[in-house]
């Protein structure tokens, strides 16, 4: 409670400073004074002067040497100034005050006003300035910095402890789907699919463990899928999800459904293929997706096979191992104009599917034909078609092999689920296997 | 100002008097959200029972220190900042705890009970009657989970912390672990703690949520109805 009265009376004083600076700075005449009559009437027992020595004191220098230039000063006291006149009301300030200039002894009277001008300045100073900004600030700041010089301290602490128990998790969990590896080392996931997130080769070559997802309902459907030394998945689990409780969240857990998965080779599933979860479709469909991506990177890494689209040397390469192409020009509906004929009397035409609608892209086949006009191999793009569904048959090995050993017109059985994608590579087959007689012509 | 509670009386507030959850509305938010097993709620309970103990003593040890301007940064820094290093610290020593919490853990940073004691008693107690506050306050929000999370499995997957209770031939309904069903229990829990507290007699105090509002003062809405 101290302190309105002390600030009011503070801020009273400075004013009357402030007055009393004015008329200093005007009449320049509390200065000389103090200079030409040191202590002669002390008339004064005015709170304002004990301040004043302090401003006036650095102006005596300047008004003495301004004075003695010009001596005809504009103001009336102005001729007095020189001359060592009596401290009379040599000044009445602009406020009507009469203004005795201090002849304050400079020293030992004026301290205890000081004082208590200082405390009151101190006062203001801890009202206007300290309590609304500075002790704010001040002790936010503090409280950030010792906090986060704790969190820093314990995270260094704690990091790689922290690190280590989440290693050994996961490595129990890979245990668990393959129990015969001793060890995993992590593989290097570049050309792999974005959905896959980790893949390890055990130490001891039991198999391989990847873990990957598929986009349910509520976000990503991780999975974690083993396959063994012979390419067959041997386990696969579900760890938990964002999809629905009581729906998608059925998938976690789920032993019937995850069993579906077991010992099958590494090929692409449809989803067909799969019971699903009662009301859960969506979620189904990202699991099956995500062993797929897991059968995507088991074959890329392990079986050293290529992804959908590559280099198309490499594809042709691969769909005629050995031998070498010589390019000819093909004149034929829906088929690319450039077709390939090999030393070993072989073909490797490329049929189009033009799309059927703007949801699709074309569906190109590169179909390797022998001189009997039957299919020894081939590869289809399917890039176009939906992601889920068409896209997958360019990698699906049982699909494509079903066409191996035909010659046209080829009628294959549809993929489940696929049935309009999988009847565009088969449109786009026909299409080369048609242009085969030409090809074979211009030769 | 405030009248000096007897500490009995501060351990029990939170039971049903002023129960965080039904009486003060506060932490609806991951109650709704974990509450759709028994298991998730008592875990949830549990941590934000511990959180709130320790937030409650720290600020009601700062609360000289910190300028009531800054207040409310304060706490949330200070309780975010505990709540990461208990979960650093949990993670490390105790991976299986964590494994059963861990991810009820981060979401207690963002619990407005949390921030709602802080405001509301740490920074006008001391620190003994801080820390049964928060004991009080936390043992009422976990009973409250543990009922919200019973009754929803109940009905909503026919299981009690994972065993089967109704037989299989009941189908369950599982709107009920549903968001929707959150809100019907909350309904129903909510009209049952004013009853019970009428039933015993007490007036239910309308100052337990409203008046205990740090903006009362200022608020016109304060008292309407009454």
């Amino acid at each position: 409670m101290a302190d309105k009265p002390d600030l009011s009376s503070g801020l009273e004083e400075m004013e009357r400073m402030e007055q009393l600076l004015e008329a200093s700075e005007a009449g320049e005449s509390p200065a000389e004074a103090i200079e030409t009559e040191p202590a002669e009437t002390a008339p004064d027992t005015d709170l304002p002067e004990a301040p004043a020595p302090e401003t006036a004191d650095g102006d005596t220098a300047q008004p003495d040497e301004a004075e003695a230039s010009e001596p005809a000063g504009d103001e009336p006291p102005a001729p007095a100034e020189a001359e060592p006149t009596k401290a009379k009301p040599d000044d009445v300030d602009s406020h009507g005050k009469t203004v005795y200039k201090s002849k304050a002894p400079p020293k030992p009277p004026k301290t205890k006003e000081v004082l208590e001008y200082e405390k009151a300045k101190r006062d203001h100073f801890r009202q206007t300035v300290w309590q609304p900004f500075l002790s704010p600030i001040i002790a936010l700041v503090s409280i950030c910095l010792v906090t986060s010089l704790l969190l820093g301290l314990t995270n260094s602490l704690t990091a790689p402890l922290i690190e280590a128990n989440a290693a050994s998790e996961a490595a129990a969990a890979r245990r668990e789907l393959l129990p015969e590896a001793d060890d995993f080392t992590p593989m290097d996931l570049e050309g792999l699919p974005d959905s896959v997130t980790a893949m390890y080769a055990a130490n001891n070559g039991t198999g391989w463990v990847v873990e990957s997802y598929g986009r349910g309902y509520g976000g990503k459907v991780p999975a974690m899928v083993a396959f063994d030394a012979d390419g067959t998945i041997t386990g696969v689990t579900f760890p938990a999800n964002d999809e629905t409780p009581g729906l998608g969240q059925n998938l976690v857990g789920n032993a019937n459904f995850a069993s579906q998965f077991n010992d099958r080779p590494a090929q692409n599933i449809s989803s067909g293929e799969i019971d699903k979860i009662a009301s859960a479709t969506i979620t189904t469909n990202a699991a099956v997706s995500a062993v797929n991506a897991a059968v995507e990177a088991y074959s890329i890494k392990v079986e050293g096979a290529t992804g959908p689209a590559t280099d198309p040397a490499e594809i042709r390469a691969q769909l005629l191992p050995g031998e070498s192409l010589t390019p000819v020009t093909v004149d034929a509906p829906n088929v690319q104009p450039e077709a390939f004929v090999s030393d070993a009397g072989n073909y490797i035409i490329y049929g189009e599917k033009p799309p059927e609608s703007e949801y699709s892209g074309v569906v190109v086949a590169a179909v390797a034909i022998d001189d009997q006009g039957v299919i020894l191999n081939l590869w289809i793009d399917t890039s176009g078609e939906g992601e889920q569904y068409g896209q997958t048959l360019a990698t699906n090995r049982q699909f494509l092999d079903s066409f191996i050993g035909h010659s046209a017109p080829v009628v294959v059985d549809a993929v489940a689920d696929i049935t309009n994608s999988s009847r565009s590579v088969m449109e786009a087959v026909n299409n080369a296997l048609n242009a085969w007689p030409l090809v074979k012509g211009v030769e | 100002m405030e009248k000096k509670q007897s500490l009995g009386r501060v351990f029990t507030a939170g039971f049903l008097r002023e129960n965080p959850v039904l009486r003060l509305v506060l932490g609806t938010c991951p109650t709704l959200a974990v509450t759709t097993a028994v298991f998730n709620g008592l875990g949830m309970g549990i941590a934000a029972t511990f959180v709130l103990i320790c937030s409650n003593m720290v600020i009601s040890a700062l609360r000289k220190v910190i300028p009531s301007s800054v207040r409310l940064p304060c706490f949330i820094v200070v309780i975010a900042s505990f709540v990461t290093l208990v979960h650093m610290l949990i993670r490390a020593y105790v991976p299986a705890l964590n494994a059963a919490l861990g991810v009820y853990l981060p979401l207690i940073t963002v619990n407005c009970i949390i921030l709602g004691r802080a405001e509301m008693f740490a920074s006008k107690n001391g620190v003994l009657a801080s820390a049964l506050d928060g004991l009080g306050m936390g043992i009422g929000f976990t009973i409250v989970l543990v009922l919200f999370s019973g009754i929803r499995e109940l009905l909503g997957a026919g299981t009690l912390l994972g065993f089967a209770i109704l037989p299989a031939s009941i189908a369950p309904m599982s709107i009920m672990i549903l968001p929707p069903g959150g809100f019907f229990v909350f309904g129903v829990l909510m009209a049952l703690a004013i009853f019970i507290e009428t039933k015993m007699g007490k007036k239910p105090s309308k100052d337990a949520a409203c008046g205990a509002c740090p903006s009362a003062e200022m608020c016109p809405a304060k008292g309407v109805g009454e």
